[in-house]
């Protein structure tokens, strides 16, 4: 369990703990951006085996990889974050892009609202996206943001 | 859901022993029905080398007869008879196992009075898929792993509004269930030899985008295919049939592409995709298959980060990128650096640099808390900047890989050393770096199973080679990217001159390659290991210089190439080479080649030239 340091909120702290309690692997909230990346199947599997190994999934939930008990938006909110942390600091950062996007349709944000998302995100980049963020911190980060929005609160519930 | 063994068992009891019966003269339609192609594709049956039709699946659960695997009659009858029980509990019943088996079989057998099972379970996860489309995969090679040729593919499962993210689309894949704590050699070793079942997998395509895009550097090109939504539907089904089962996979026969083009076959009585390849399926040719049967509606193009970062750095001025590059190797204060760029320049420099921070981090291994640290403040830097960068995408390349020439390869040759001689020349797969270039990575070669016999004018006639491996990559460097130059070969051949032996040789370089009068200039430390009883000790080790020049184009290869190759264990003779080779291409799958070479042995010096005609098929 990755330590937390101090001065990260308090609701961060409790949500993981929560997940601790979740099904393995889903949503857990651990995943940290620019992991160092391990690549020593690089050119083997990179070759007609792509082999996969362990993350056996038949897609048989919600919308998340390897998630058995995931329901509803925030639950896959969480999930798709903690997958994608490395392209959602960099589209965060530019206010665009395609996975931006992806996040902004898994947490129901309607068209019309789009642009005004692309801006809360970019504009609280720091507290999402940080040394010692998790997509736990970032998750929680974003719903304080969205929630501090008039147009945009009613996707927090 | 898994289907468990305990219901299975009672399954198979209750055909034996139910009530449910098959009137007789349904017997001569089921024979047919078992030998009907569409059968047979749903269950995988498929002619054997050794002459046997059997299913390529592996586990029980994928049968409802004991034989099924076998027995294709058997397991229709066993499916007519389960499909009609009608008193399981929800998603228990043989219907919700095998949906896509049921619904042909209700298709077929109109008359037969089937009645719809709840099936819940099944019902929730179509749903959750909400395929209405599907769209081939097909990864591109990358730039320094010439074996990413043989490429993967895999099938998008895209939903009805064209507005939905691509990338929150499930996509379906099929993979050796590899064992990650296997080696290399282990895991190819396996793979060859089918030592690893191989699975089907269902799982959002931002998994696979995240792989390819972002952390392999390759270009991915996809295929809209035109099936029908009830085709579609089909394919779902049967998906969902593959669950917890396991098939063979093999490197070069039953791999990920061949599995999906069968899942393809299994969805739609259109399709008979997999009865080209009894041998190999290289992924390329998988696009050519469905392209000729009329499956293939288009092409998008998706370009990796290395490819993103190339296209915006040539939008530039030098000075934006010398910035970008700063900013990421020094630790000077990120607005300082700024300073002399505009307010457009400093978010075009701020995102280069990210780009080059992730593939230090990601090729170059150079990852590290510093690092780490510099790109996340970078991007903060970015943030604080709400103007757009203005970069035009990578422009789609003009040659997609499956436009490139065929993937076998024969040749003719004649030629002369102190005799005349003809060579009969046959490669399997795949493409050095004097084929023609379309479609294809300049400075990338990878060949396996190249065959050369050669008949002399004093009519005798000898294997004069067999690759087993040839390997190389001389991706040149450029502003950004480093990339380490290398290749990698071994098989048996014989020196320049009649009377030479064969010998084995297993040869290793590594160094690097740069852009040069239009083509790439290349230095090498290569190191040969040659294993024969004509070498004195039975073996030579040497270690030397190999450097050259490669221009590549749409209609002319030239290569020229010098190795100096002093002994390092072993026999103690020196040797040398030099060689010149061009290409001129005739037509989109032939060319025309001639290569003259030069090899100093001690004190012998030979010479060989000859001229090629290539026909690629």
């Amino acid at each position: 369990m990755k330590k937390l340091i101090a001065g990260a909120a308090l609701v961060a702290a409790s949500s993981m703990a929560m997940a601790d309690h979740g099904p393995a692997g889903c949503g857990l909230g651990t995943a940290v951006v620019f992991p160092d990346a391990n690549e020593w199947h690089e050119h083997v599997l990179a070759a007609t085996t792509n082999g996969t190994s362990g993350n056996q999934t038949f897609g048989m939930t919600s919308g998340t990889l390897n998630c058995q008990d995931a329901n509803g938006p925030m639950a896959q909110t969480q999930a798709f974050m903690e997958d994608n942390m490395d392209q959602l600091a960099l589209d965060a950062a530019k206010g665009q892009g395609e996975t931006l996007a992806a996040l902004a349709e898994v947490m129901g944000v309607e068209a019309a609202d789009s642009a005004a998302f692309n801006r809360t995100v970019q504009s609280n980049f720091d507290n999402l996206f940080h040394a010692d963020a998790t997509s736990g911190t970032a998750y929680e980060a974003l719903t304080a943001a969205l929630a501090d929005s008039e147009q945009l609160k009613k996707y927090v519930g | 859901m898994k289907w468990s063994v305990s219901i299975r068992q009672a399954m198979v009891l209750l055909l034996l022993y139910s009530g449910v019966c098959v009137a007789s003269n349904d017997a001569s339609t089921f024979e047919a029905l078992a030998q009907h192609k569409q059968w047979q594709h749903l269950l995988h049956y498929r002619l054997h080398w050794n002459g046997e039709v059997y299913s390529q699946n592996d586990s029980d659960e994928f049968f409802l007869h004991p034989t099924g695997k076998y027995d294709a009659l058997a397991e229709l009858n066993a499916a007519v008879r389960a499909f009609s029980i009608t008193d399981m509990a929800d998603d228990e019943s043989a219907q919700c196992r095998f949906p896509a088996r049921y619904e042909w079989l209700k298709q077929q057998l109109n008359d037969h009075a089937f009645i719809d099972q709840p099936c819940p379970d099944f019902d929730r996860w179509a749903k959750e898929i909400a395929a209405h489309s599907l769209t081939l995969i097909f990864p591109a090679s990358h730039i320094n792993s010439p074996s990413s040729m043989y490429g993967h593919t895999l099938v998008r499962m895209d939903r009805e509004d064209p507005a939905s993210s691509k990338l929150l689309a499930y996509s379906v894949n099929f993979a050796a269930n590899a064992d990650p704590t296997d080696n290399e050699l282990v895991f190819s070793y396996k793979g060859l030899t089918g030592g690893y079942p191989g699975v089907v997998s269902v799982l959002p395509y931002y998994v696979k985008t995240n792989e390819y895009q972002h952390m392999e550097y390759r270009d991915v090109w996809e295929y809209p295919l035109n099936l029908s939504p009830a085709e579609v539907d089909q394919f779902v089904r049967h998906i969902w049939e593959t669950q917890d089962t396991e098939f063979d996979y093999f490197f070069f026969d039953e791999n990920c592409s061949y599995r999906l083009l069968a899942l393809i076959d299994a969805a739609t009585e259109r399709a008979d995709l997999t009865d080209d390849f009894f041998l190999t399926a290289v992924p390329v040719d998988t696009i050519r298959a469905l392209d000729d049967q009329g499956f293939v509606a288009g092409a998008v193009y998706r370009a990796s980060a290395a490819s993103q970062l190339n296209a915006a750095s040539d939008q530039v001025s030098k000075q934006v990128r010398e910035v970008s590059r700063v900013l990421v190797e020094s630790d000077d204060d990120i607005d300082t650096l700024l300073q002399s760029l505009s307010a457009k320049q400093q978010v075009q420099a701020l995102e280069l640099s990210h780009a080059y921070a992730r593939y230090l981090a990601v090729k170059k291994k150079k990852a590290s808390p510093e690092l780490r640290r510099r790109t996340l403040a970078l991007l903060s830097a970015r943030a604080k900047r709400p103007i757009e960068s203005g970069f035009q995408p990578a422009a789609q390349p003009g040659l997609r890989d499956d436009q490139g020439h065929q993937t076998r390869r024969f040749a003719l040759a004649a030629g002369q050393t102190e005799h005349g001689f003809v060579d009969l020349h046959w490669r399997p797969a795949y493409h050095d770096v004097m084929d023609l270039l379309d479609g294809f990575v300049p400075g990338s070669q990878i060949q396996m199973g190249a065959t050369e016999l050669r008949a002399w004018d004093t009519d005798d006639i000898r294997l004069q080679r067999l690759t087993v491996i040839d390997v190389l990559s001389l991706s040149q460097r450029d502003f950004y990217q480093r990339p380490t130059a290398w290749g990698v070969s071994g098989g048996a051949k014989r020196f320049v001159g009649r009377e030479s032996p064969l010998h084995g040789y297993l040869h290793v370089a590594f160094g690097q390659a740069v852009g040069l009068a239009g083509g790439r200039l290349y230095g090498l430390a290569e190191t040969q290991l040659l294993v024969d009883n004509q070498i004195e000790e039975g073996y030579q080790l040497t270690l030397g210089p190999r450097a050259g020049w490669l221009y590549q184009s749409h209609l002319l290869n030239a290569n020229i190439e010098g190795n100096w190759q002093p002994s390092v264990a072993g026999d103690n003779r020196e040797r040398h080479e030099v060689l010149a080779r061009l290409g001129l291409r005739l037509t989109s799958q032939s060319q025309l080649r001639a290569e003259w070479i030069r090899q100093w042995q001690q004190e012998t010096t030979n010479n060989e030239w000859r001229v090629s005609w290539q026909q690629y098929f």
